[in-house]
Protein backbone atom coordinates (compact mmCIF):
# COMPACT_ATOMS: atom_id res chain seq x y z
CA UNK A 1 0.00 0.00 0.00
CA UNK A 2 2.62 2.18 0.75
CA UNK A 3 4.23 2.11 -2.96
CA UNK A 4 0.88 2.67 -4.86
CA UNK A 5 0.37 6.34 -5.22
CA UNK A 6 -3.28 5.82 -6.39
CA UNK A 7 -5.59 4.08 -4.22
CA UNK A 8 -8.49 3.35 -6.98
CA UNK A 9 -7.82 3.90 -10.79
CA UNK A 10 -10.51 4.17 -12.80
CA UNK A 11 -9.45 4.16 -16.89
CA UNK A 12 -12.18 3.60 -19.80
CA UNK A 13 -14.97 2.67 -17.57
CA UNK A 14 -18.58 2.58 -18.97
CA UNK A 15 -21.54 1.71 -17.33
CA UNK A 16 -24.79 1.17 -19.89
CA UNK A 17 -28.22 -0.13 -18.47
CA UNK A 18 -29.88 -0.89 -21.85
CA UNK A 19 -29.66 1.38 -23.89
CA UNK A 20 -29.02 4.16 -21.68
CA UNK A 21 -25.21 5.55 -21.16
CA UNK A 22 -24.52 6.59 -17.58
CA UNK A 23 -21.18 7.58 -18.12
CA UNK A 24 -18.77 6.42 -20.88
CA UNK A 25 -14.94 6.09 -21.31
CA UNK A 26 -14.66 7.43 -17.53
CA UNK A 27 -11.78 7.82 -16.14
CA UNK A 28 -9.97 9.42 -13.03
CA UNK A 29 -7.86 8.63 -10.11
CA UNK A 30 -8.10 8.94 -5.97
CA UNK A 31 -4.97 9.33 -4.67
CA UNK A 32 -3.88 7.42 -1.34
CA UNK A 33 -4.85 9.51 1.49
CA UNK A 34 -7.30 11.93 -0.71
CA UNK A 35 -10.80 13.00 0.13
CA UNK A 36 -12.67 13.03 -3.34
CA UNK A 37 -16.21 14.53 -3.04
CA UNK A 38 -18.61 13.65 -5.63
CA UNK A 39 -22.01 15.13 -6.58
CA UNK A 40 -24.11 15.46 -9.39
CA UNK A 41 -27.67 15.47 -10.46
CA UNK A 42 -30.02 12.45 -9.40
CA UNK A 43 -29.82 9.44 -12.10
CA UNK A 44 -26.24 10.34 -13.39
CA UNK A 45 -24.39 7.51 -11.65
CA UNK A 46 -23.00 8.50 -8.65
CA UNK A 47 -24.00 5.81 -6.73
CA UNK A 48 -23.99 2.94 -9.82
CA UNK A 49 -19.95 4.41 -9.91
CA UNK A 50 -19.52 3.41 -6.13
CA UNK A 51 -21.35 0.12 -6.36
CA UNK A 52 -19.14 -0.88 -9.09
CA UNK A 53 -15.68 0.00 -7.42
CA UNK A 54 -17.08 -1.87 -4.49
CA UNK A 55 -17.44 -5.10 -7.19
CA UNK A 56 -20.91 -5.34 -6.72
CA UNK A 57 -22.11 -4.41 -10.45
CA UNK A 58 -20.33 -5.28 -13.93
CA UNK A 59 -18.85 -2.68 -15.99
CA UNK A 60 -16.68 -2.11 -19.27
CA UNK A 61 -13.39 -1.08 -18.63
CA UNK A 62 -10.49 -1.23 -15.95
CA UNK A 63 -10.61 -0.30 -12.45
CA UNK A 64 -8.14 -1.31 -9.50
CA UNK A 65 -8.37 -0.56 -6.29
CA UNK A 66 -4.75 -0.73 -4.10
CA UNK A 67 -3.08 -2.28 -7.66
CA UNK A 68 -5.40 -4.76 -7.52
CA UNK A 69 -7.80 -5.12 -10.28
CA UNK A 70 -11.57 -5.03 -9.53
CA UNK A 71 -13.89 -7.81 -11.02
CA UNK A 72 -18.09 -7.41 -10.64
CA UNK A 73 -18.90 -10.07 -7.90
CA UNK A 74 -15.79 -10.15 -5.82
CA UNK A 75 -15.16 -8.38 -2.67
CA UNK A 76 -12.70 -6.41 -2.58
CA UNK A 77 -10.32 -6.20 0.90
CA UNK A 78 -9.27 -3.03 0.85
CA UNK A 79 -12.70 -1.03 0.84
CA UNK A 80 -15.75 -0.47 2.54
CA UNK A 81 -18.78 0.63 1.01
CA UNK A 82 -21.56 2.84 3.24
CA UNK A 83 -24.61 3.13 1.90
CA UNK A 84 -27.62 5.45 2.03
CA UNK A 85 -29.52 2.85 2.78
CA UNK A 86 -27.68 1.42 5.84
CA UNK A 87 -29.17 -2.18 5.46
CA UNK A 88 -28.24 -2.56 9.38
CA UNK A 89 -28.99 -6.81 10.58
CA UNK A 90 -32.38 -6.66 11.63
CA UNK A 91 -31.67 -8.73 14.20
CA UNK A 92 -28.65 -7.72 15.95
CA UNK A 93 -29.02 -4.57 18.17
CA UNK A 94 -27.04 -1.57 17.09
CA UNK A 95 -24.05 -2.32 19.12
CA UNK A 96 -24.12 -6.51 17.75
CA UNK A 97 -24.36 -5.44 14.33
CA UNK A 98 -20.83 -3.12 14.64
CA UNK A 99 -19.59 -6.39 17.51
CA UNK A 100 -20.06 -8.67 14.79
CA UNK A 101 -18.04 -7.19 12.22
CA UNK A 102 -14.86 -6.72 14.64
CA UNK A 103 -15.69 -10.45 15.55
CA UNK A 104 -15.60 -11.87 12.02
CA UNK A 105 -13.24 -9.76 10.57
CA UNK A 106 -10.35 -9.49 13.36
CA UNK A 107 -11.10 -12.64 15.38
CA UNK A 108 -11.76 -10.62 18.35
CA UNK A 109 -13.79 -12.48 21.37
CA UNK A 110 -17.22 -11.26 21.23
CA UNK A 111 -17.00 -9.30 24.62
CA UNK A 112 -13.73 -7.43 23.22
CA UNK A 113 -15.91 -7.15 19.68
CA UNK A 114 -18.69 -6.05 22.01
CA UNK A 115 -16.16 -3.27 23.39
CA UNK A 116 -14.74 -2.21 20.32
CA UNK A 117 -18.05 -1.05 18.95
CA UNK A 118 -18.90 0.57 21.99
CA UNK A 119 -15.97 2.89 20.81
CA UNK A 120 -17.82 3.60 17.94
CA UNK A 121 -20.93 4.35 18.90
CA UNK A 122 -18.96 7.01 21.15
CA UNK A 123 -17.37 8.65 18.51
CA UNK A 124 -20.65 8.87 16.65
CA UNK A 125 -22.72 10.32 19.39
CA UNK A 126 -25.01 6.77 19.81
CA UNK A 127 -24.27 5.35 22.72
CA UNK A 128 -28.19 5.63 24.34
CA UNK A 129 -28.96 3.76 21.02
CA UNK A 130 -26.72 0.91 21.74
CA UNK A 131 -29.13 -1.95 22.52
CA UNK A 132 -31.98 -0.56 20.19
CA UNK A 133 -32.67 -2.83 17.35
CA UNK A 134 -32.45 -1.40 14.14
CA UNK A 135 -36.57 -1.06 13.30
CA UNK A 136 -36.10 1.10 16.83
CA UNK A 137 -33.52 3.74 15.05
CA UNK A 138 -34.64 6.67 13.41
CA UNK A 139 -33.25 6.83 10.03
CA UNK A 140 -30.42 9.39 11.20
CA UNK A 141 -29.80 6.85 13.87
CA UNK A 142 -29.18 3.89 11.26
CA UNK A 143 -26.95 5.82 8.89
CA UNK A 144 -24.56 6.73 11.84
CA UNK A 145 -24.78 2.84 12.90
CA UNK A 146 -24.20 1.77 9.23
CA UNK A 147 -20.81 4.27 9.34
CA UNK A 148 -19.86 3.12 12.89
CA UNK A 149 -20.01 -0.54 11.00
CA UNK A 150 -18.02 1.06 8.18
CA UNK A 151 -15.32 2.40 10.88
CA UNK A 152 -15.44 -0.79 12.46
CA UNK A 153 -13.71 -2.54 9.50
CA UNK A 154 -10.70 0.02 9.70
CA UNK A 155 -10.37 -0.26 5.90
CA UNK A 156 -7.64 2.10 4.07
CA UNK A 157 -10.44 2.94 1.38
CA UNK A 158 -14.40 4.22 1.88
CA UNK A 159 -16.79 4.95 -0.37
CA UNK A 160 -19.58 6.64 1.06
CA UNK A 161 -23.17 7.40 -0.16
CA UNK A 162 -24.86 10.02 0.81
CA UNK A 163 -24.61 9.34 4.55
CA UNK A 164 -25.95 12.02 5.71
CA UNK A 165 -28.95 12.13 4.03
CA UNK A 166 -31.31 11.96 7.19
CA UNK A 167 -29.39 13.12 9.49
CA UNK A 168 -29.80 16.53 11.18
CA UNK A 169 -27.12 19.55 10.96
CA UNK A 170 -25.58 18.73 14.80
CA UNK A 171 -25.07 15.42 13.75
CA UNK A 172 -24.37 16.24 10.75
CA UNK A 173 -20.89 17.93 12.07
CA UNK A 174 -20.29 14.95 13.95
CA UNK A 175 -20.19 12.81 10.85
CA UNK A 176 -18.19 15.93 9.32
CA UNK A 177 -15.58 15.13 11.71
CA UNK A 178 -15.39 11.96 11.66
CA UNK A 179 -14.82 12.00 7.78
CA UNK A 180 -11.91 15.03 8.34
CA UNK A 181 -10.38 12.54 11.01
CA UNK A 182 -10.54 9.45 8.07
CA UNK A 183 -8.84 11.95 5.79
CA UNK A 184 -5.75 12.83 8.67
CA UNK A 185 -5.58 9.37 9.26
CA UNK A 186 -4.55 8.73 5.65
CA UNK A 187 -7.78 6.81 4.41
CA UNK A 188 -9.24 7.44 1.16
CA UNK A 189 -12.45 8.39 0.78
CA UNK A 190 -14.98 8.71 -1.93
CA UNK A 191 -18.15 10.96 -0.52
CA UNK A 192 -21.23 10.86 -3.00
CA UNK A 193 -23.05 13.73 -1.31
CA UNK A 194 -25.32 16.93 -2.01
CA UNK A 195 -25.55 18.47 1.58
CA UNK A 196 -23.76 21.77 0.80
CA UNK A 197 -23.39 21.69 5.09
CA UNK A 198 -20.61 18.43 5.21
CA UNK A 199 -19.26 20.25 2.24
CA UNK A 200 -18.45 23.17 3.69
CA UNK A 201 -17.23 21.05 6.80
CA UNK A 202 -14.91 19.22 5.07
CA UNK A 203 -13.57 22.37 3.21
CA UNK A 204 -13.31 20.39 -0.27
CA UNK A 205 -14.37 21.27 -3.67
CA UNK A 206 -16.53 18.72 -5.10
CA UNK A 207 -16.63 16.88 -8.25
CA UNK A 208 -19.62 16.80 -10.29
CA UNK A 209 -20.13 13.17 -12.00
CA UNK A 210 -21.04 13.81 -15.52
CA UNK A 211 -21.35 11.36 -18.49
CA UNK A 212 -17.85 12.16 -20.32
CA UNK A 213 -16.10 12.72 -16.72
CA UNK A 214 -15.52 14.34 -13.64
CA UNK A 215 -15.37 18.49 -13.23
CA UNK A 216 -14.81 20.02 -10.84
CA UNK A 217 -17.08 22.34 -9.37
CA UNK A 218 -17.35 25.18 -6.70
CA UNK A 219 -19.24 25.00 -3.38
CA UNK A 220 -22.08 23.45 -3.25
CA UNK A 221 -25.19 25.73 -3.37
CA UNK A 222 -27.68 25.44 -0.34
CA UNK A 223 -31.06 23.94 -2.30
CA UNK A 224 -33.15 25.84 -0.13
CA UNK A 225 -31.00 29.35 -0.43
CA UNK A 226 -31.32 27.98 -4.59
CA UNK A 227 -35.11 27.70 -4.29
CA UNK A 228 -35.53 31.27 -2.41
CA UNK A 229 -33.30 32.76 -5.44
CA UNK A 230 -35.01 31.18 -7.81
CA UNK A 231 -38.42 32.47 -6.46
CA UNK A 232 -36.81 36.00 -6.39
CA UNK B 1 -82.69 -33.47 27.97
CA UNK B 2 -81.57 -35.04 31.65
CA UNK B 3 -78.56 -36.08 31.95
CA UNK B 4 -76.26 -37.43 34.90
CA UNK B 5 -73.00 -36.53 34.99
CA UNK B 6 -71.04 -39.87 36.52
CA UNK B 7 -67.39 -39.16 36.46
CA UNK B 8 -66.13 -41.96 38.33
CA UNK B 9 -64.97 -43.77 35.57
CA UNK B 10 -63.00 -40.81 34.32
CA UNK B 11 -61.11 -40.88 38.11
CA UNK B 12 -60.67 -44.65 38.45
CA UNK B 13 -58.42 -44.44 34.89
CA UNK B 14 -56.75 -41.58 35.38
CA UNK B 15 -53.53 -42.82 34.68
CA UNK B 16 -54.21 -44.51 32.01
CA UNK B 17 -55.64 -41.21 30.33
CA UNK B 18 -52.58 -39.40 31.74
CA UNK B 19 -50.00 -42.11 29.97
CA UNK B 20 -52.57 -41.68 26.98
CA UNK B 21 -51.61 -37.54 27.20
CA UNK B 22 -48.00 -38.68 27.95
CA UNK B 23 -48.21 -40.43 24.27
CA UNK B 24 -49.33 -37.76 22.59
CA UNK B 25 -47.04 -35.32 23.63
CA UNK B 26 -43.39 -37.59 22.96
CA UNK B 27 -45.57 -38.02 19.76
CA UNK B 28 -45.72 -34.61 19.07
CA UNK B 29 -41.91 -33.97 20.10
CA UNK B 30 -40.50 -36.49 17.82
CA UNK B 31 -42.44 -35.68 15.14
CA UNK B 32 -41.91 -31.93 15.56
CA UNK B 33 -38.11 -32.55 16.28
CA UNK B 34 -37.66 -34.54 12.83
CA UNK B 35 -39.30 -32.21 10.71
CA UNK B 36 -37.47 -28.95 12.11
CA UNK B 37 -34.52 -30.97 11.59
CA UNK B 38 -35.66 -31.94 8.26
CA UNK B 39 -37.49 -28.20 7.17
CA UNK B 40 -34.56 -26.17 7.07
CA UNK B 41 -32.47 -27.92 4.62
CA UNK B 42 -35.60 -28.42 2.41
CA UNK B 43 -36.26 -24.80 2.93
CA UNK B 44 -32.40 -24.27 1.61
CA UNK B 45 -32.63 -26.81 -1.27
CA UNK B 46 -35.89 -25.25 -2.81
CA UNK B 47 -34.37 -22.03 -3.53
CA UNK B 48 -31.09 -23.86 -5.19
CA UNK B 49 -30.00 -22.69 -8.35
CA UNK B 50 -29.73 -26.53 -9.52
CA UNK B 51 -33.21 -26.96 -10.67
CA UNK B 52 -33.63 -30.64 -10.49
CA UNK B 53 -32.85 -30.31 -6.92
CA UNK B 54 -35.29 -27.41 -6.02
CA UNK B 55 -37.82 -29.02 -8.36
CA UNK B 56 -37.30 -32.12 -6.33
CA UNK B 57 -37.78 -30.45 -3.00
CA UNK B 58 -40.57 -28.86 -4.17
CA UNK B 59 -42.30 -31.71 -5.27
CA UNK B 60 -41.50 -33.32 -1.83
CA UNK B 61 -43.27 -29.99 -0.15
CA UNK B 62 -46.33 -30.41 -2.41
CA UNK B 63 -47.06 -34.10 -1.97
CA UNK B 64 -46.99 -33.94 1.78
CA UNK B 65 -48.50 -30.49 1.98
CA UNK B 66 -51.20 -31.66 -0.05
CA UNK B 67 -51.91 -35.00 0.95
CA UNK B 68 -54.70 -35.09 4.16
CA UNK B 69 -52.45 -36.80 6.97
CA UNK B 70 -55.02 -39.64 7.69
CA UNK B 71 -54.45 -40.57 4.06
CA UNK B 72 -50.17 -40.59 4.34
CA UNK B 73 -50.93 -42.46 8.10
CA UNK B 74 -52.97 -45.34 6.30
CA UNK B 75 -50.82 -45.35 3.34
CA UNK B 76 -47.56 -45.82 5.39
CA UNK B 77 -48.94 -48.31 7.98
CA UNK B 78 -50.67 -50.32 5.49
CA UNK B 79 -48.60 -50.67 2.02
CA UNK B 80 -45.48 -49.44 2.87
CA UNK B 81 -44.76 -52.45 4.81
CA UNK B 82 -46.00 -54.77 1.68
CA UNK B 83 -43.31 -52.65 -0.13
CA UNK B 84 -40.58 -53.13 1.93
CA UNK B 85 -41.27 -57.01 2.62
CA UNK B 86 -42.23 -58.70 5.42
CA UNK B 87 -38.56 -58.71 6.96
CA UNK B 88 -39.31 -54.91 7.66
CA UNK B 89 -41.80 -54.16 10.84
CA UNK B 90 -43.10 -50.78 11.93
CA UNK B 91 -44.85 -49.80 14.88
CA UNK B 92 -47.59 -47.89 15.03
CA UNK B 93 -46.23 -45.59 16.95
CA UNK B 94 -43.01 -45.23 14.13
CA UNK B 95 -45.53 -45.14 11.63
CA UNK B 96 -47.53 -42.08 12.97
CA UNK B 97 -43.90 -40.11 13.85
CA UNK B 98 -43.03 -40.51 10.00
CA UNK B 99 -46.37 -39.75 8.71
CA UNK B 100 -46.43 -36.50 11.25
CA UNK B 101 -43.01 -35.51 10.56
CA UNK B 102 -43.54 -35.45 6.66
CA UNK B 103 -46.33 -32.96 7.03
CA UNK B 104 -44.89 -30.60 9.45
CA UNK B 105 -42.00 -30.89 7.18
CA UNK B 106 -43.40 -29.74 4.07
CA UNK B 107 -45.32 -27.06 6.01
CA UNK B 108 -42.49 -26.23 7.96
CA UNK B 109 -39.93 -26.04 5.07
CA UNK B 110 -42.39 -23.20 3.22
CA UNK B 111 -42.70 -21.03 6.67
CA UNK B 112 -38.86 -21.42 6.42
CA UNK B 113 -38.53 -20.74 2.56
CA UNK B 114 -40.93 -17.35 3.61
CA UNK B 115 -38.66 -16.03 6.52
CA UNK B 116 -35.40 -16.62 3.83
CA UNK B 117 -36.97 -14.76 1.33
CA UNK B 118 -37.98 -11.73 3.80
CA UNK B 119 -34.60 -10.61 4.94
CA UNK B 120 -33.48 -7.84 2.55
CA UNK B 121 -30.74 -8.31 -0.10
CA UNK B 122 -28.92 -5.47 1.39
CA UNK B 123 -28.22 -6.74 4.47
CA UNK B 124 -26.61 -10.03 2.01
CA UNK B 125 -24.98 -7.91 -0.13
CA UNK B 126 -23.23 -5.42 2.61
CA UNK B 127 -22.12 -8.70 4.05
CA UNK B 128 -20.54 -9.87 1.53
CA UNK B 129 -18.98 -6.53 0.45
CA UNK B 130 -17.55 -6.83 3.88
CA UNK B 131 -15.26 -9.76 2.91
CA UNK B 132 -17.65 -12.24 4.99
CA UNK B 133 -17.62 -15.73 3.93
CA UNK B 134 -20.73 -18.01 2.72
CA UNK B 135 -20.67 -19.86 5.84
CA UNK B 136 -20.62 -16.38 8.18
CA UNK B 137 -23.58 -15.02 6.34
CA UNK B 138 -25.46 -18.20 6.54
CA UNK B 139 -24.35 -18.90 10.02
CA UNK B 140 -24.79 -15.44 11.45
CA UNK B 141 -27.35 -13.25 9.50
CA UNK B 142 -29.34 -15.62 7.29
CA UNK B 143 -30.27 -18.47 9.97
CA UNK B 144 -30.59 -16.31 12.94
CA UNK B 145 -33.04 -14.09 11.46
CA UNK B 146 -35.02 -16.58 9.60
CA UNK B 147 -35.73 -18.41 12.74
CA UNK B 148 -36.36 -15.51 14.42
CA UNK B 149 -38.90 -14.45 12.07
CA UNK B 150 -40.76 -17.57 11.47
CA UNK B 151 -40.67 -18.53 15.16
CA UNK B 152 -44.81 -17.32 16.00
CA UNK B 153 -45.72 -19.54 12.94
CA UNK B 154 -42.91 -22.37 13.73
CA UNK B 155 -44.82 -22.82 17.23
CA UNK B 156 -48.08 -22.66 15.55
CA UNK B 157 -47.21 -25.37 13.25
CA UNK B 158 -46.35 -27.40 16.50
CA UNK B 159 -49.67 -26.42 17.96
CA UNK B 160 -51.28 -27.71 14.38
CA UNK B 161 -49.30 -31.24 14.70
CA UNK B 162 -50.16 -31.50 18.63
CA UNK B 163 -53.78 -31.52 17.40
CA UNK B 164 -52.71 -34.06 14.24
CA UNK B 165 -51.33 -36.65 16.55
CA UNK B 166 -55.03 -37.66 17.44
CA UNK B 167 -55.09 -39.20 14.37
CA UNK B 168 -52.57 -41.96 14.99
CA UNK B 169 -55.80 -43.52 17.00
CA UNK B 170 -56.69 -44.69 13.18
CA UNK B 171 -53.37 -47.18 13.20
CA UNK B 172 -53.98 -47.79 17.00
CA UNK B 173 -51.12 -45.94 18.45
CA UNK B 174 -52.19 -45.17 22.29
CA UNK B 175 -52.07 -41.54 22.13
CA UNK B 176 -54.99 -39.42 24.41
CA UNK B 177 -58.01 -39.99 21.89
CA UNK B 178 -56.98 -43.49 21.36
CA UNK B 179 -57.28 -44.13 24.64
CA UNK B 180 -60.35 -41.89 25.66
CA UNK B 181 -62.23 -44.13 22.32
CA UNK B 182 -61.25 -47.35 24.32
CA UNK B 183 -62.10 -46.14 27.59
CA UNK B 184 -65.69 -45.01 26.36
CA UNK B 185 -66.55 -48.74 24.97
CA UNK B 186 -65.15 -49.93 27.93
CA UNK B 187 -67.43 -47.67 30.74
CA UNK B 188 -70.20 -46.60 28.72
CA UNK B 189 -69.95 -42.33 29.30
CA UNK B 190 -68.94 -41.12 26.04
CA UNK B 191 -69.82 -37.60 27.65
CA UNK B 192 -67.62 -37.78 30.55
CA UNK B 193 -64.72 -38.99 28.63
CA UNK B 194 -64.65 -36.70 25.96
CA UNK B 195 -65.36 -33.64 27.53
CA UNK B 196 -62.49 -34.64 29.91
CA UNK B 197 -60.15 -35.35 26.84
CA UNK B 198 -61.67 -31.75 25.15
CA UNK B 199 -59.98 -30.57 28.98
CA UNK B 200 -56.69 -32.22 28.32
CA UNK B 201 -56.11 -31.12 25.13
CA UNK B 202 -57.00 -27.09 25.91
CA UNK B 203 -54.58 -27.83 28.78
CA UNK B 204 -51.56 -29.17 26.64
CA UNK B 205 -52.27 -26.42 24.20
CA UNK B 206 -53.03 -23.72 25.53
CA UNK B 207 -49.53 -22.75 27.23
CA UNK B 208 -48.25 -23.19 24.15
CA UNK B 209 -50.98 -20.66 22.31
CA UNK B 210 -49.62 -18.23 25.31
CA UNK B 211 -46.06 -18.56 24.22
CA UNK B 212 -46.78 -17.82 20.68
CA UNK B 213 -48.17 -14.81 21.89
CA UNK B 214 -45.60 -13.86 24.21
CA UNK B 215 -43.08 -14.33 20.80
CA UNK B 216 -44.98 -12.81 18.89
CA UNK B 217 -44.27 -9.46 21.05
CA UNK B 218 -40.88 -10.59 21.25
CA UNK B 219 -40.52 -10.39 18.01
CA UNK B 220 -43.07 -6.78 17.59
CA UNK B 221 -40.37 -5.07 19.86
CA UNK B 222 -37.49 -6.46 17.90
CA UNK B 223 -38.70 -5.73 14.35
CA UNK B 224 -41.83 -4.28 14.74
CA UNK B 225 -41.36 -0.03 14.01
CA UNK B 226 -42.23 2.41 16.24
Amino acid sequence: MDRIKHAIQIRSVTKRFGERVLFENLTFDADVGQLLVLTGPSGSGKTTLLRIIAGLIPFDGKIEVCGRPVIAGTPCPDLVLIPQQPSLWEHLSALDNIALVRHLLFKESKSEARQKASGYLEILDLMQAADRFPRRLSGGEQQRVGLARGLATERPIFLLDEITANIDRDRKEIVGRVIARLHEEGKTVVLVTHDPVIVKLLKSNPYCLEPDGLHARGIIENEDAKNDRQQR
Amino acid sequence: MEYTWDFTSVWRNWEVLLQGVGVTIVLSLASISIGLLLSFPIAFLRKSKLKFVAWLSLAFIEVFRDLPVLVVLVWLFYCLPILLGNNVRLTPFAVAVMGLALNFTALQAEIFRAGLEAIPLGQLEIARTLGFSRYQIARYIVIPQALWRTLAPTLGQAVNTLKLTSLASFIAVDEVFHVTTFLIQETYRPLEFYTILAVLYLLTIMPLSFAIQMVERRLEMRFGQD
